[in-house]
């Protein structure tokens, strides 16, 4: 069930025009990124996920833990089951989320990392 | 007068920082063995306190608080941490100073909380722990820079080393020279909204980025080890290799020292016996004292194993793996992946496993873990199956060397795995059904090597806690079974056993016809009451109550034999179908109304386990008459 959802909100993502000029690359989801994305924050934004805890108090427990805008991350393992949960390198640590609370990060693609760079 | 008690007076100091930041190897190292553990009033959250006393002579009283984030609290644990540094706790005087500490490795969550911590108003040191991983990293970080940034005095500190921590006590002696009185207005803390957070992740991230050059190349060890170890096939197989090692060592390491203990116990018996004169206070000191508390010290080194396990894999970085590789499966079942840590704690006692679920946040998951914890087959279980099953299930190899009577225990705790996750699913889908579940937001730290003198603080810390128990609560209830079994004094010329004439033999009756169609006897039901206290004590009652003489090892051995004449395989069957749920132990449901803060639930855990034990021993009761074994 969580599969289909977050395919559909991929797909809402990646054809959503870019968020600001012509160049800026496409914004989407963390939680429905693929093993191995890289990528900067765009947003951390939980208005959209329902449940629990509510969206501000998920979007503030996010920020405790690292992801603000501008952070690095990396998506750097998954669970064996429906690929979740997700181990996320964030500008040097090493946070465990599910997909579904990794959906209120919103990302954009920076090239993939290279030896030597910062992480 | 006032200036020499003030030189005198312990100073109060509490230590703060996130999670994972080696906060409590620092306490270790700066306390050593001068350390008091209790609960605060009203909360089971650990009180670790230690002292130490500054170059200039001075008494400090170190407070180690729970690990957080945020003083915004969260968890029964945060909130201690919260109350404490604002001084708002019942019964704690506020810190006069607060020594941070953050993980050199990975500054910028660790500053976030000194910019918060500043707004409290005290004064703060901060101490960069793990100072000697980072510098092996290539991590330079320059100290007078960030003491500069931060407008606190900072010190890097090496826990885990001898002489690691001198420069952080001696700037710690300096600022209690000249500690400003702590003053009665109130603190400039309140709790930050989601800007504020914002805004003082991002000032951290300038200060960290301004005063810390990371490393041309990134240390890559966690992330290879993690390779292999979070990879969802191997990981997972890897993960069950731990849990195999870790039964197997309970069982075959423990042996020794619980025969050595065992021993140690009949000879203390032989001799009290051989001192004292045939009569009340001999079978007192013999079977009440001796042979009671005897019963349960024997669990001391499988207790002790366990937590060797627990706490090396904790120090290693493992067991936020494990939460992980276990939040799929057991969120199938209606748990939270961090519950994996207490529900494992759990297979040694419940009492350390629920209240490890301190680190639960959401007080469902919390609940969830507390109510299924008891159903994790503890150690005290242990006594009562190897008694039955080697009284009543033949020792003969099933196939490939694995015998009849192994594949009988490792069914007791499976069955004991699958009705925890029975239980919980039904909490899930039936109590809870309309509440989402909470989400999984756990921080993976790098991995180190474990400190032998944390693991050695932590193993001495875990056998105190059952020593005093065994001290206290089973000491006692032994004395009242004992009380119950010897009085009255049989009649001059009685021709019963003593223990007829006896109050336990009366209660014994009295509830023999509701347990009868489960197929217990009144001697079993005795047995089911001492139990209460702690559940191998039933052993040890069944042992009082069939007039059994001799030491320890003979009385199970003879024990067995009797039983055997006794019962019917099918009471057996339904004996260890009782005790896979067994609800009677006192501690247990005294430490879920601590824990719960209610004594409803404490209620509701008794009357489902005694529900399925009455249902499951009686299901396994009537069908194994019904086919001949009654």
């Amino acid at each position: 069930m969580s599969i289909s959802l977050s395919v559909v909100s991929l797909e809402d993502w990646t054809e959503a025009p870019p968020h600001d000029g012509t160049m800026a690359p496409r914004v989407t989801p963390l939680g429905t990124a693929a093993l191995g994305f890289t990528g900067r924050i765009h947003a951390v934004d939980a208005s959209a996920c329902s449940g629990v805890p509510a969206p501000a108090e998920l979007e503030h427990r996010l920020l405790e833990l690292g992801f603000v805008e501008g952070a690095t991350v990396e998506i750097r393992h998954q669970g064996l089951f429906r690929r979740d949960p997700i181990a996320i390198r964030v500008n040097g640590a090493t946070i465990a989320l599910r997909r579904r609370e990794a959906c209120a990060i919103h990302v954009h693609t920076t090239e993939p990392r290279t030896p030597g760079t910062r992480r | 007068m006032n200036e020499v008690s003030a030189a005198t007076r312990a100073v109060r100091v509490a230590l703060v920082g996130n999670p994972n930041c080696g906060k409590t190897a620092l306490f270790n190292a700066l306390t050593g063995s001068r350390q008091k553990v209790a609960n605060y009033p009203g909360v089971t959250v650990e009180r670790k306190e230690g002292g130490f006393v500054t170059a200039d002579g001075r008494p400090v009283r170190l407070l180690d608080l729970p690990g957080t984030y945020s003083l915004r609290a969260r968890s029964p644990d945060e909130v201690v941490t919260r109350d404490a540094v604002l001084g708002q706790l019942a019964g704690e005087d506020p810190p006069e100073l607060l020594l941070c500490v953050a993980d050199a490795t990975n500054l910028r969550l660790g500053v976030r909380l000194v910019l918060e911590l500043k707004q409290v108003g005290r004064p703060m040191v901060l101490a960069l722990n793990m100072a000697d991983i980072a510098r092996h990293r290539g991590v330079d970080i320059d100290v007078g820079r960030l003491s500069a940034e931060l407008g606190i005095p900072v010190v890097s500190s090496i826990a885990v080393r001898r002489a690691g921590t001198e420069a952080l006590l001696a700037q710690v002696g300096d600022m209690i020279r000249t500690l400003p009185p702590v003053s009665g207005e109130p603190c400039g803390w309140s709790a930050p909204g989601r800007a504020e957070t914002r805004a003082l992740q991002r000032e951290a991230d300038r200060i960290v980025a301004a005063s810390v050059t990371q490393p041309a190349q990134p240390d890559t060890v966690t992330a290879r080890i993690d390779a292999v170890l979070l990879h969802p096939v191997w990981g997972t197989l890897v993960l069950l290799a731990v849990l195999f090692l870790m039964f197997q060592a309970v069982f075959t390491w423990a042996q020794p020292p619980m025969d050595a203990i065992k021993a140690g116990f009949d000879r203390l018996a032989d001799v009290t016996g051989a001192l004292l004169p045939d009569g009340l206070l001999r079978s007192f000191v013999h079977d009440g004292l001796i042979g009671g508390v005897g019963a349960v010290l024997v669990f001391l080194p499988q207790i002790l194993i366990l937590f060797l396990f627990i706490l090396l894999l904790e120090d290693f970085g493992y067991m936020a793996r494990a939460a992980f590789l276990m939040d799929r499966i057991m969120g199938g079942a209606g748990l939270h992946g961090r519950a994996f840590i207490p529900l494992l704690s759990s297979f040694a006692c419940a009492i350390p496993g629920i209240m490890a679920t301190r680190v639960i946040d959401s007080r469902r998951d919390r609940l969830a873990t507390i109510l299924v914890a008891p159903l994790m087959t503890c150690s005290a279980r242990i006594p009562v199956y190897t008694l039955i099953i080697g009284a009543f299930i033949p020792n003969r190899a099933v196939w490939g060397g694995v015998s009849e009577q192994g594949l009988v225990m490792f069914g007791l705790y499976v069955t004991g795995i699958v009705s925890a996750l029975g239980v919980s699913f039904l909490l899930k889908r039936v109590v809870w059904r309309n509440t989402p579940p909470e989400p999984f937001m756990l921080e993976l730290p790098d991995y180190k090597l474990p400190s032998v003198r944390n693991i050695g603080f932590g193993l001495l810390q875990r056998a105190k806690i059952f020593l005093r128990r065994a001290g206290t609560t089973i000491l006692m209830m032994m004395v009242v079974i004992w009380f119950l079994a010897s009085v009255p004094r049989p009649p001059e010329g009685a021709t019963e056993p003593a223990i007829s004439y006896s109050l336990a033999a009366r209660i014994g009756h009295f509830m023999e016809p509701v347990l009868a169609p489960v197929g217990f006897n009144w001697q079993i039901d005795v047995a089911l009451i001492p139990g209460m206290a702690a559940r191998e004590v039933a052993v040890a009652s069944l042992g009082t109550v069939y007039s059994i003489e001799g030491g320890d090892e003979e009385v199970s051995r003879q024990l067995g034999q009797t039983l055997v004449g006794k019962w019917s395989l099918a009471t057996a069957l339904a004996l260890l179908a009782w005790y896979v749920f067994a609800p009677q132990c006192a501690s247990t449901l005294a430490t879920v109304r601590r824990e719960t803060g209610s004594r409803g639930w404490a209620a509701v855990l008794f009357a489902y386990m005694l529900a399925l034990a009455y249902g499951s021993a009686f299901a396994v009761f009537q069908i194994a008459s019904a086919l001949g074994a009654g």
